[in-house]
């Protein structure tokens, strides 16, 4: 069930409004069978996969909590289920990739052993819920949680509809305690979850929809394009990424804040940030902070150990740790968003960037202070947010691209053409991608408007400003948001795009 | 709670006015389904009736025929809508003698619901009273709404051209996109044939890429559902009095070049098993060589001149059956 559906428009409402009727006791079953409802919208059958690494997830961490437990033998049940669960990811995932990439390698050394592709729809939200039951596991064999005794509690945690399918992916001490939680009906709680469910639609309906179209005709055959239109797609695919993810994010919070939960947030004006390691911390937090806690930060623990000199071939130690774990963690981070060669290349280029940053550090503020950057302060500011969003963008090239000869042409051919200027006929050009004028306008207009509400929040929250407001204002707002969607929105049900992860 | 509920209701109410009035606006819009339905209720005295797709919309033209009839085909209509209609409309038809079932070559393989036009499916039932065959459409909102079933676009369209109306004249045009007011008028005639015009230059690739198009729709799991429903069609008519005639209208030679032939010859059997179970006429033009490149408009679809042409032929075998009920 697509949060943009008519189907959600009656399912909300009536979860919610049952969710409050409900004696607390029986409120964790209705969640429960809700959830299993909104997923079960997709393939039903599937949800028998989310019931099997749930079973054996829970166990593990109950086992690994038995009295007297020997550490080896809780290691055992550790991998028992990490293991089980990657497995279920790789067959579902990652497995047809690795054939095809076998079959390439098998073929250029004239191996005869052929394997299968198995051609299966990938069960929606698999990456996101799998990460969300490691981290469960991980923290109970730390110590860190307690291993949750109820079945249908846990059942929840690993479940829970708002933030099922696309996250924010949930650490069980921040989760997994409120669904013990009384929620009473709270007023400002709950219009500030409808208001941020609403943004969240506007962004995706209005702006991540409407972008598409563009994106979608010039990646969909990038040959037939140079210079302008490559750049506007690009472009507009950061800014559709954006308002596609952070919209569902939005969406996810909202919707769980009604019913007086609070999610982790996702998105924090990443397009504002300075830096690349800034900007990553502030996209997608909850995946960047589970690959920091679960992979960067073990492997650079355990590479350390290994490790006793202050240098290796000239290179401080320090240095190499932060180099093999960004490595690592960026290549899996790439490979977690999709069994294609490209986003193990945006991947790299993610951790080449931050490498870069850090081994250039003291170099580029040598730089800044001898052309006296600082006197500067404003435009260093702004300076420095365009690079990282310039960086960003070259990214999202191999991200959205279908190949990697694609997105190889699309980088090379980004400025082809550029040094005629931006002639009324490369204005032609651009009318020719999918939208019209109307359609460029308000995509333009509507991105100028969510960059000014975030230039806004700065300084200041959006909610609090409004709620200082008079109602007249703040039900012109709500009205202006409800009709843009109503007016300008674009409904073909296209699916959120980190639905496919 | 209650201040919440009073608020929200208050908030929705202008949302629902705009709702409720693009629900009346959008009912009194005029797509074929409403326009063949009220043509139909014109001619009480309809003694033949022709359904199927658009195939059928565009080559059975009632003018061509002796006795009063009605095509009440439509676009990527099923066998099962047409059996539908038959058992929904026959009773306000007291004088028809004869109902006519074009079988092309996908009909026995196909089926709306799954097909690329499935909201069709939604039309069927909002203006003939013919419920979804699959239970998780018939649960879809767009059964009861016009609101839903237009969508968005519909709605803001109208808005646009409210707002429109109210503007100065420089400003007029700013609002609207490409689209008009409401959707285009459907073109059929009073008898519900839809004219075509224009000849097409018969392209071999052509022909295969339409092939192509319908193999991909065509589906072996539904060829049982499809001839239970043709059976209870031959049935209903049989009880009623109504003779039962099965056609398979003429295609372009670039287009039965390149069928897949195990899939005709099959559905041939069956048709002609039926027909023989049954005592029913069975016309087969698909390869007929009366009909050349210029009787069509695609390699599937005859023109109003091959329409004609097909009308009279058709005329010869269903008067006899009208005026001397043989």
């Amino acid at each position: 069930m697509l949060f943009n559906s008519t189907q959600f428009l009656f399912f909300f409402p009536i979860v919610t409004v049952l969710y409050f009727l409900l004696p607390h006791r029986f409120r964790w079953q209705l969640l429960l069978l809700a959830s299993c409802a909104f997923y079960m919208a997709f393939i039903p059958a599937y949800i028998l996969i989310l019931l099997v690494t749930i079973v054996i997830d829970y166990f593990a961490a109950i086992l690994m909590e038995t009295p007297g437990i020997s550490p080896k033998k809780k290691r055992t049940f550790l991998v028992v289920s990490i293991w089980s669960t990657c497995l279920v990811l790789f067959v579902f995932k990652y497995f047809d990739f690795f054939v095809i990439n076998y079959d390439a390698v098998a073929s250029f050394f004239g191996w005869n052993l052929h394997i299968s592709t198995l051609k299966i729809i990938l069960p929606i939200g698999l990456s996101f819920h799998t990460f969300q039951s490691l981290s469960y596991v991980v923290e109970v064999y730390r110590g860190k949680q307690k291993a949750e005794r109820h079945f249908g509690i846990y059942s929840l945690y690993v479940m829970f509809y708002p933030q099922l399918v696309a996250g924010p992916i949930e650490r069980p001490q921040n989760l997994l305690h409120q669904f013990y939680e009384e929620h009473l009906f709270d007023y400002q709680r709950v219009t500030d979850g409808l208001k941020l469910m609403l943004w969240g639609m506007f962004k995706k309906i209005v702006i991540a929809d409407r972008l598409a179209v563009v994106v979608s005709m010039v990646y969909g055959n990038p040959q037939g394009y140079t210079g302008w239109p490559l750049i506007l797609a690009t472009v507009f695919f950061t800014f559709q990424i954006y308002c596609d993810f952070s919209g569902y994010s939005d969406v996810a919070i909202g919707a769980a804040q009604v019913m007086g939960f609070r999610l982790m947030d996702n998105f924090n004006r990443p397009y504002f940030a300075k830096s690349i390691a800034q900007f990553w911390s502030r996209w997608h937090i909850s995946l960047t902070t589970w690959f920091r806690d679960y992979v960067f930060l073990p492997l650079s623990y355990a590479v350390s150990r290994k490790i006793k000199s202050d240098r290796v071939c000239l290179i401080k130690t320090e240095f190499l740790i932060y180099m093999i774990g960004i490595s690592a963690t960026w290549l899996l981070t790439g490979l977690w968003h999709g069994a294609n060669w490209t986003y193990v290349v945006w991947g790299g280029i993610n951790g080449i960037y931050l490498i870069f940053s850090l081994g250039t550090q003291r170099i580029r503020q040598s730089l800044c202070k001898a052309i006296h950057l600082k006197r500067y302060p404003t435009f260093h500011k702004y300076l420095r947010i365009g690079l990282t969003f310039s960086l960003v963008n070259i990214a999202w090239i191999f991200f959205r691209a279908s190949s990697i000869p694609d997105a190889w042409y699309i980088l090379t051919h980004l400025f082809q053409g550029l040094h005629s200027g931006f002639k009324p006929v490369g204005l032609g050009q651009l009318l020719q991608l999918g939208l019209t004028r109307q359609g460029l306008c308000i995509a333009m207009l509507s991105i100028g408007f969510m960059e000014l509400i975030h230039f806004i929040q700065r300084h200041r929250s959006i909610r609090h400003m409004l709620t200082e407001k008079p109602i007249w204002f703040r039900w012109a707002v709500y009205y202006a948001l409800v009709f843009g969607i109503v007016l300008f929105g674009i409904f073909s049900e296209r699916q959120f795009i980190y639905f496919q992860f | 709670m209650r201040r919440f509920i009073i608020k929200l209701l208050i908030f929705l109410a202008p949302i629902f006015v705009v709702l409720a009035c693009a629900e009346i606006r959008l009912g009194k819009v005029k797509n074929s389904y409403n326009t063949k339905l009220a043509l139909l209720k014109n001619i009480p005295g309809c003694e033949a009736l022709f359904l199927g797709s658009s195939h059928a919309l565009r080559a059975f033209n009632p003018e061509f025929f002796s006795h009063q009839s009605f095509n009440m085909g439509n676009t990527s209509q099923s066998l099962y809508h047409d059996s539908r209609i038959l058992m929904r409309f026959a009773p306000i038809l007291p004088k028809l003698k004869v109902v006519v079932f074009p079988i092309s070559y996908f009909s026995l393989e196909y089926n709306l619901e799954t097909a690329l036009e499935s909201w069709r499916t939604f039309f069927y039932r909002q203006y003939y009273g013919i419920p979804a065959n699959n239970w998780a459409m018939r649960c879809d909102i767009r059964n009861y709404s016009k609101v839903a079933l237009y969508g968005q676009n519909a709605i803001s369209n109208q808005i646009f051209y409210f707002i429109d109306a109210l503007l100065p004249i420089s400003a007029k045009g700013l609002l609207r996109a490409d689209s008009t007011r409401d959707l285009p008028l459907p073109n059929l005639s009073a008898n519900g044939w839809m004219p075509c015009e224009g000849a097409w230059l018969p392209i071999d690739k052509t022909g295969k890429y339409f092939v192509e198009q319908h193999h991909n729709v065509m589906r072996e799991k539904f060829r049982q559902s499809n001839i239970r429903y043709l059976r209870k069609s031959i049935e209903f008519s049989l009880q009623r009095g109504i003779t039962p005639m099965l056609v398979t209208l003429p295609v372009s030679y670039t287009y039965s070049n390149h069928i897949d032939k195990s899939k005709y010859l099959w559905m041939q059997e069956r048709i002609r098993g039926l027909c023989t179970e049954y005592h029913i006429r069975y016309l087969n033009y698909f390869t007929d060589r009366r009909f050349g490149p210029e009787d069509f408009s695609d390699p599937d679809h005859l023109n109003s001149k091959g329409s004609e042409k097909l009308s009279r032929i058709l005329n010869k075998e269903i008067s006899p059956v009208i005026t001397d009920g043989k």
